[in-house]
C-alpha cells in the first residue's frame, strides 16, 4: 500500500474534523477523494503531508511514518495545493530549478527532467514570469513541480475546481498520464472528474470515511439496474403492462429502468417479458452518474 | 548546489526584484551624504534664522558633529526604514502560501529562517557600510578625523543594535505571522529597553546603551569596557531570538 491511514482523528479545539479515519491506497492507482466542502478532505491531506499534526492515529506513506513538521515521508510525495502559489518573479523553468535544488535532484538529471515535465504540462518554451500566468497554467506548473522528483504518490487538492472545461480536461489527462509512474490521490467535489479517471473512490462525509473501494464496487453496491427499450411498444405502455411485476421499475430518459439484483432476478424478468409479448430492442446496465450514487450512499 | 544556498539565492533574487536593493542603496547613500552635509550647513542655517542683529557664537563644526549626525540619522531614520522594508519577510510567504510546496519537497524549516536572517543581515551590513563609508569619506574631505576616538568600535555598536532589532522583527513576524507582528515586537522592545535604562545600574547590560552611550566613545569620555555588557547581551539576544524563531517556525501549523 502506498498510503496507510490508521484510526486518524483530528480536532481543532472542540471541533472534531476527522473521526477515526482508516484508509489504504494501493500503488499505481488513481484514487478520487470525494466529499462536500468542509468534509475534512484538505485537513486529511495536510496531515498526510505533515503540515498539521494528527490528534490520534498514524499515517504511513510508502512505509515511512508521517511526522509533523520535518517528515521523511515527503520524499515519496508530490503535492499540488488547491491554489498553488509560486514566486511571481520566476519563470516556470526557474521555479522548477529551485524545486530541483530543494529535492536534491542531481544536476545531470534535473535539466532533462524539467524539460520533460514542461513538455508534459504544455509549458515548454514559455519564458514569461509566473505573475502573468492564468489559473490553468499555474495548476499545470503545480503538477510539474509535484512530479519533479518522480514521487511514489501524487497528492492533489481540488486540482480542477476553479478551471474551465478545457482546463479541467487538460489536468485530468495529465493526472491519467502520471499514473504510469505514481499513485494519485486527488480530492474533488466535481464527481464527474473522479468518475472519468479514478480506479478507486474514497468518500468522506462529516469527518468519517463512508466508502473506500474500487469505483465499480460503488456502482455494484448501489446499482444492479438495467435500462431497457422495446420494439413495438412505447415505454409508457410497457410500464403499464408490467405494473403488477414485483420489481422496482421506473422510466428514465426514454428507457425502462429495472432494478434486478442478481442473475435469478434478471432471468425471471426476461421470461416475464417473453410471456407478456414484450420484445426487447436494447438492454444495458444502467450506470448512474456518480453524483446519484453518492447521494444514495449518503442517504 | 545545496538547498540552503538554493533558497538563499531565491531570497536574493526576490529582494532585488522587489526593489529592496535599490531602496536600501539609495536611502543609505543619502543618509551617508546627509551626515556631514547637515553638520556643515547647520551654523550657516542658524545664523540665517536668527533675528537680525543677534550676535551668535556658534563654534566651527568638526568631524565630531558629522559623526553625531550619523548617530542621529542612521539609527533613527535609516534603521526605521530598514525594519519597515524587512518586516514582512516571513509573514508575506505565510500569507501567500508560497512555502507550502517547498516545505513538502523537503525544504528544512530552519533553512527558511536562517536564509531570511542571513539575507536581512547582509542587507543591513551593506546599508551600514554604505552610510559609514560615504560619511567617512565626505567628513574626511572637510575635517580632520584624528580627533575622534574608537570610531570603528563606536559605529559597530550601532551596527550591532540594528542587527538585534532586525532579528527581533523577524522573530515577531514569524510568531505572529502578520506584517505588524514584527514591528510591534521591535517597538515594544525598544520602549522596554528605554524604560529599563531609567533604573540605575542597567547600563551595565542594556543594549540601548549601544545607541545612547556610544557617542561618548568618539570623544574619549566613555571607556571601551563600559560596552562589554551591552555587547555580550546583544550578541546573546540575537542568538537566542534566532533559535526561538527556528523553534516557533518548526511548531507552526501551515
Amino acid at each position: 500500500m502506498i498510503i496507510e491511514v490508521k484510526n486518524v482523528t483530528k480536532r481543532f479545539g472542540a471541533n472534531e474534523v476527522l473521526k477515526g479515519i482508516d484508509l489504504a491506497i494501493p500503488e499505481r492507482t488513481i484514487c478520487g477523494f470525494v466529499g462536500a466542502n468542509g468534509a475534512g478532505k484538505t485537513t486529511l491531506m495536510h496531515c498526510m503531508l505533515g503540515l498539521i499534526p494528527v490528534t490520534t492515529g498514524t499515517i504511513t506513506i510508502a512505509g515511512t511514518p508521517v511526522t509533523f513538521g520535518q517528515t521523511a515521508s515527503n520524499e515519496h510525495v508530490g503535492y499540488l495545493p488547491d491554489v498553488p502559489e509560486f514566486y511571481p518573479f520566476y519563470s516556470a523553468r526557474d521555479y522548477l530549478d529551485l524545486c530541483a535544488v530543494i529535492t536534491k535532484l542531481p544536476k545531470s538529471e534535473s535539466s532533462t527532467r524539467i524539460a520533460e515535465l514542461l513538455d508534459l504540462v504544455g509549458l515548454s518554451g514559455n519564458k514569461r514570469v509566473i505573475s502573468t500566468y492564468s489559473r490553468g497554467m499555474k495548476q499545470r506548473l503545480g503538477i510539474a513541480q509535484a512530479l519533479l522528483n518522480r514521487p511514489k504518490l501524487l497528492i492533489c487538492d481540488e486540482p480542477t475546481s476553479a478551471l474551465d472545461p478545457a482546463g479541467r480536461a487538460q489536468i485530468l489527462s495529465i493526472l491519467q498520464e502520471a499514473k504510469k509512474e505514481t499513485a494519485v490521490f486527488f480530492s474533488t467535489h466535481i464527481l464527474s472528474d473522479a468518475e472519468q479517471i479514478c480506479d478507486r473512490i474514497a468518500m468522506l462525509h462529516e469527518g468519517r470515511l463512508i466508502f473506500n473501494d474500487d469505483l465499480h464496487r460503488l456502482d455494484e453496491q448501489t446499482s444492479g439496474e438495467f435500462a431497457f427499450t422495446f420494439a413495438h411498444h412505447t415505454i409508457e405502455e410497457t410500464r403499464a403492462r408490467l405494473a403488477d411485476y414485483p420489481a422496482e421499475l421506473r422510466i428514465d430518459h426514454g428507457a425502462l429502468i429495472a432494478r434486478l439484483p442478481g442473475d435469478e432476478a434478471r432471468l425471471s424478468f426476461a421470461k416475464e417479458l417473453a410471456n407478456r409479448g414484450l420484445v426487447i430492442e436494447t438492454m444495458q446496465p444502467h450506470k448512474k452518474p456518480l453524483e446519484d450514487v453518492v447521494m444514495e450512499v449518503l442517504r | 548546489m545545496n538547498p540552503w544556498i538554493g533558497f538563499l539565492k531565491k531570497e536574493w533574487t526576490e529582494s532585488v526584484k522587489s526593489y529592496k536593493l535599490l531602496l536600501v542603496a539609495v536611502i543609505f547613500s543619502i543618509l551617508g551624504v546627509l551626515n556631514p552635509f547637515t553638520a556643515k550647513i547647520t551654523p550657516a542655517l542658524m545664523e540665517n534664522f536668527m533675528p537680525e542683529g543677534t550676535v551668535v557664537n556658534i563654534p566651527e563644526p568638526t568631524a565630531l558633529d558629522s559623526w553625531l549626525q550619523f548617530y542621529s540619522n542612521v539609527p533613527q531614520m535609516g534603521l526605521v526604514v530598514f525594519i519597515l522594508l524587512f518586516s514582512t519577510l516571513m509573514s508575506k510567504e505565510l500569507d501567500r502560501g508560497t512555502l507550502v510546496i517547498l516545505l513538502t519537497k523537503g525544504l528544512r524549516r530552519s533553512t527558511v529562517v536562517t536564509t531570511k536572517w542571513v539575507i536581512g543581515a547582509a542587507y543591513w551590513t551593506l546599508a551600514f557600510l554604505l552610510a559609514f563609508s560615504i560619511t567617512y569619506a565626505y567628513t574626511a574631505w572637510y575635517w580632520d578625523q584624528s580627533i575622534l576616538h574608537h570610531l570603528a568600535f563606536a559605529v559597530s555598536c550601532v551596527y550591532l543594535f540594528g542587527l538585534l532589532m532586525f532579528t527581533l522583527t523577524l522573530w515577531g513576524n514569524t510568531v505572529f505571522a502578520t506584517g505588524y507582528g514584527g514591528l510591534l515586537a521591535a517597538v515594544l522592545a525598544v520602549i522596554a529597553l528605554f524604560i529599563a535604562a531609567l533604573f540605575p545600574g542597567t547600563d551595565a547590560w542594556n543594549p540601548i546603551g549601544l545607541l545612547t552611550s556610544s557617542p561618548g566613545l568618539l570623544t574619549g569620555d566613555a571607556p571601551l569596557s563600559d560596552f562589554t555588557g551591552p555587547l555580550l547581551v546583544s550578541i546573546g539576544a540575537i542568538a537566542v531570538l534566532l533559535g526561538a524563531t527556528v523553534f516557533h517556525f518548526n511548531k507552526k501549523v501551515l
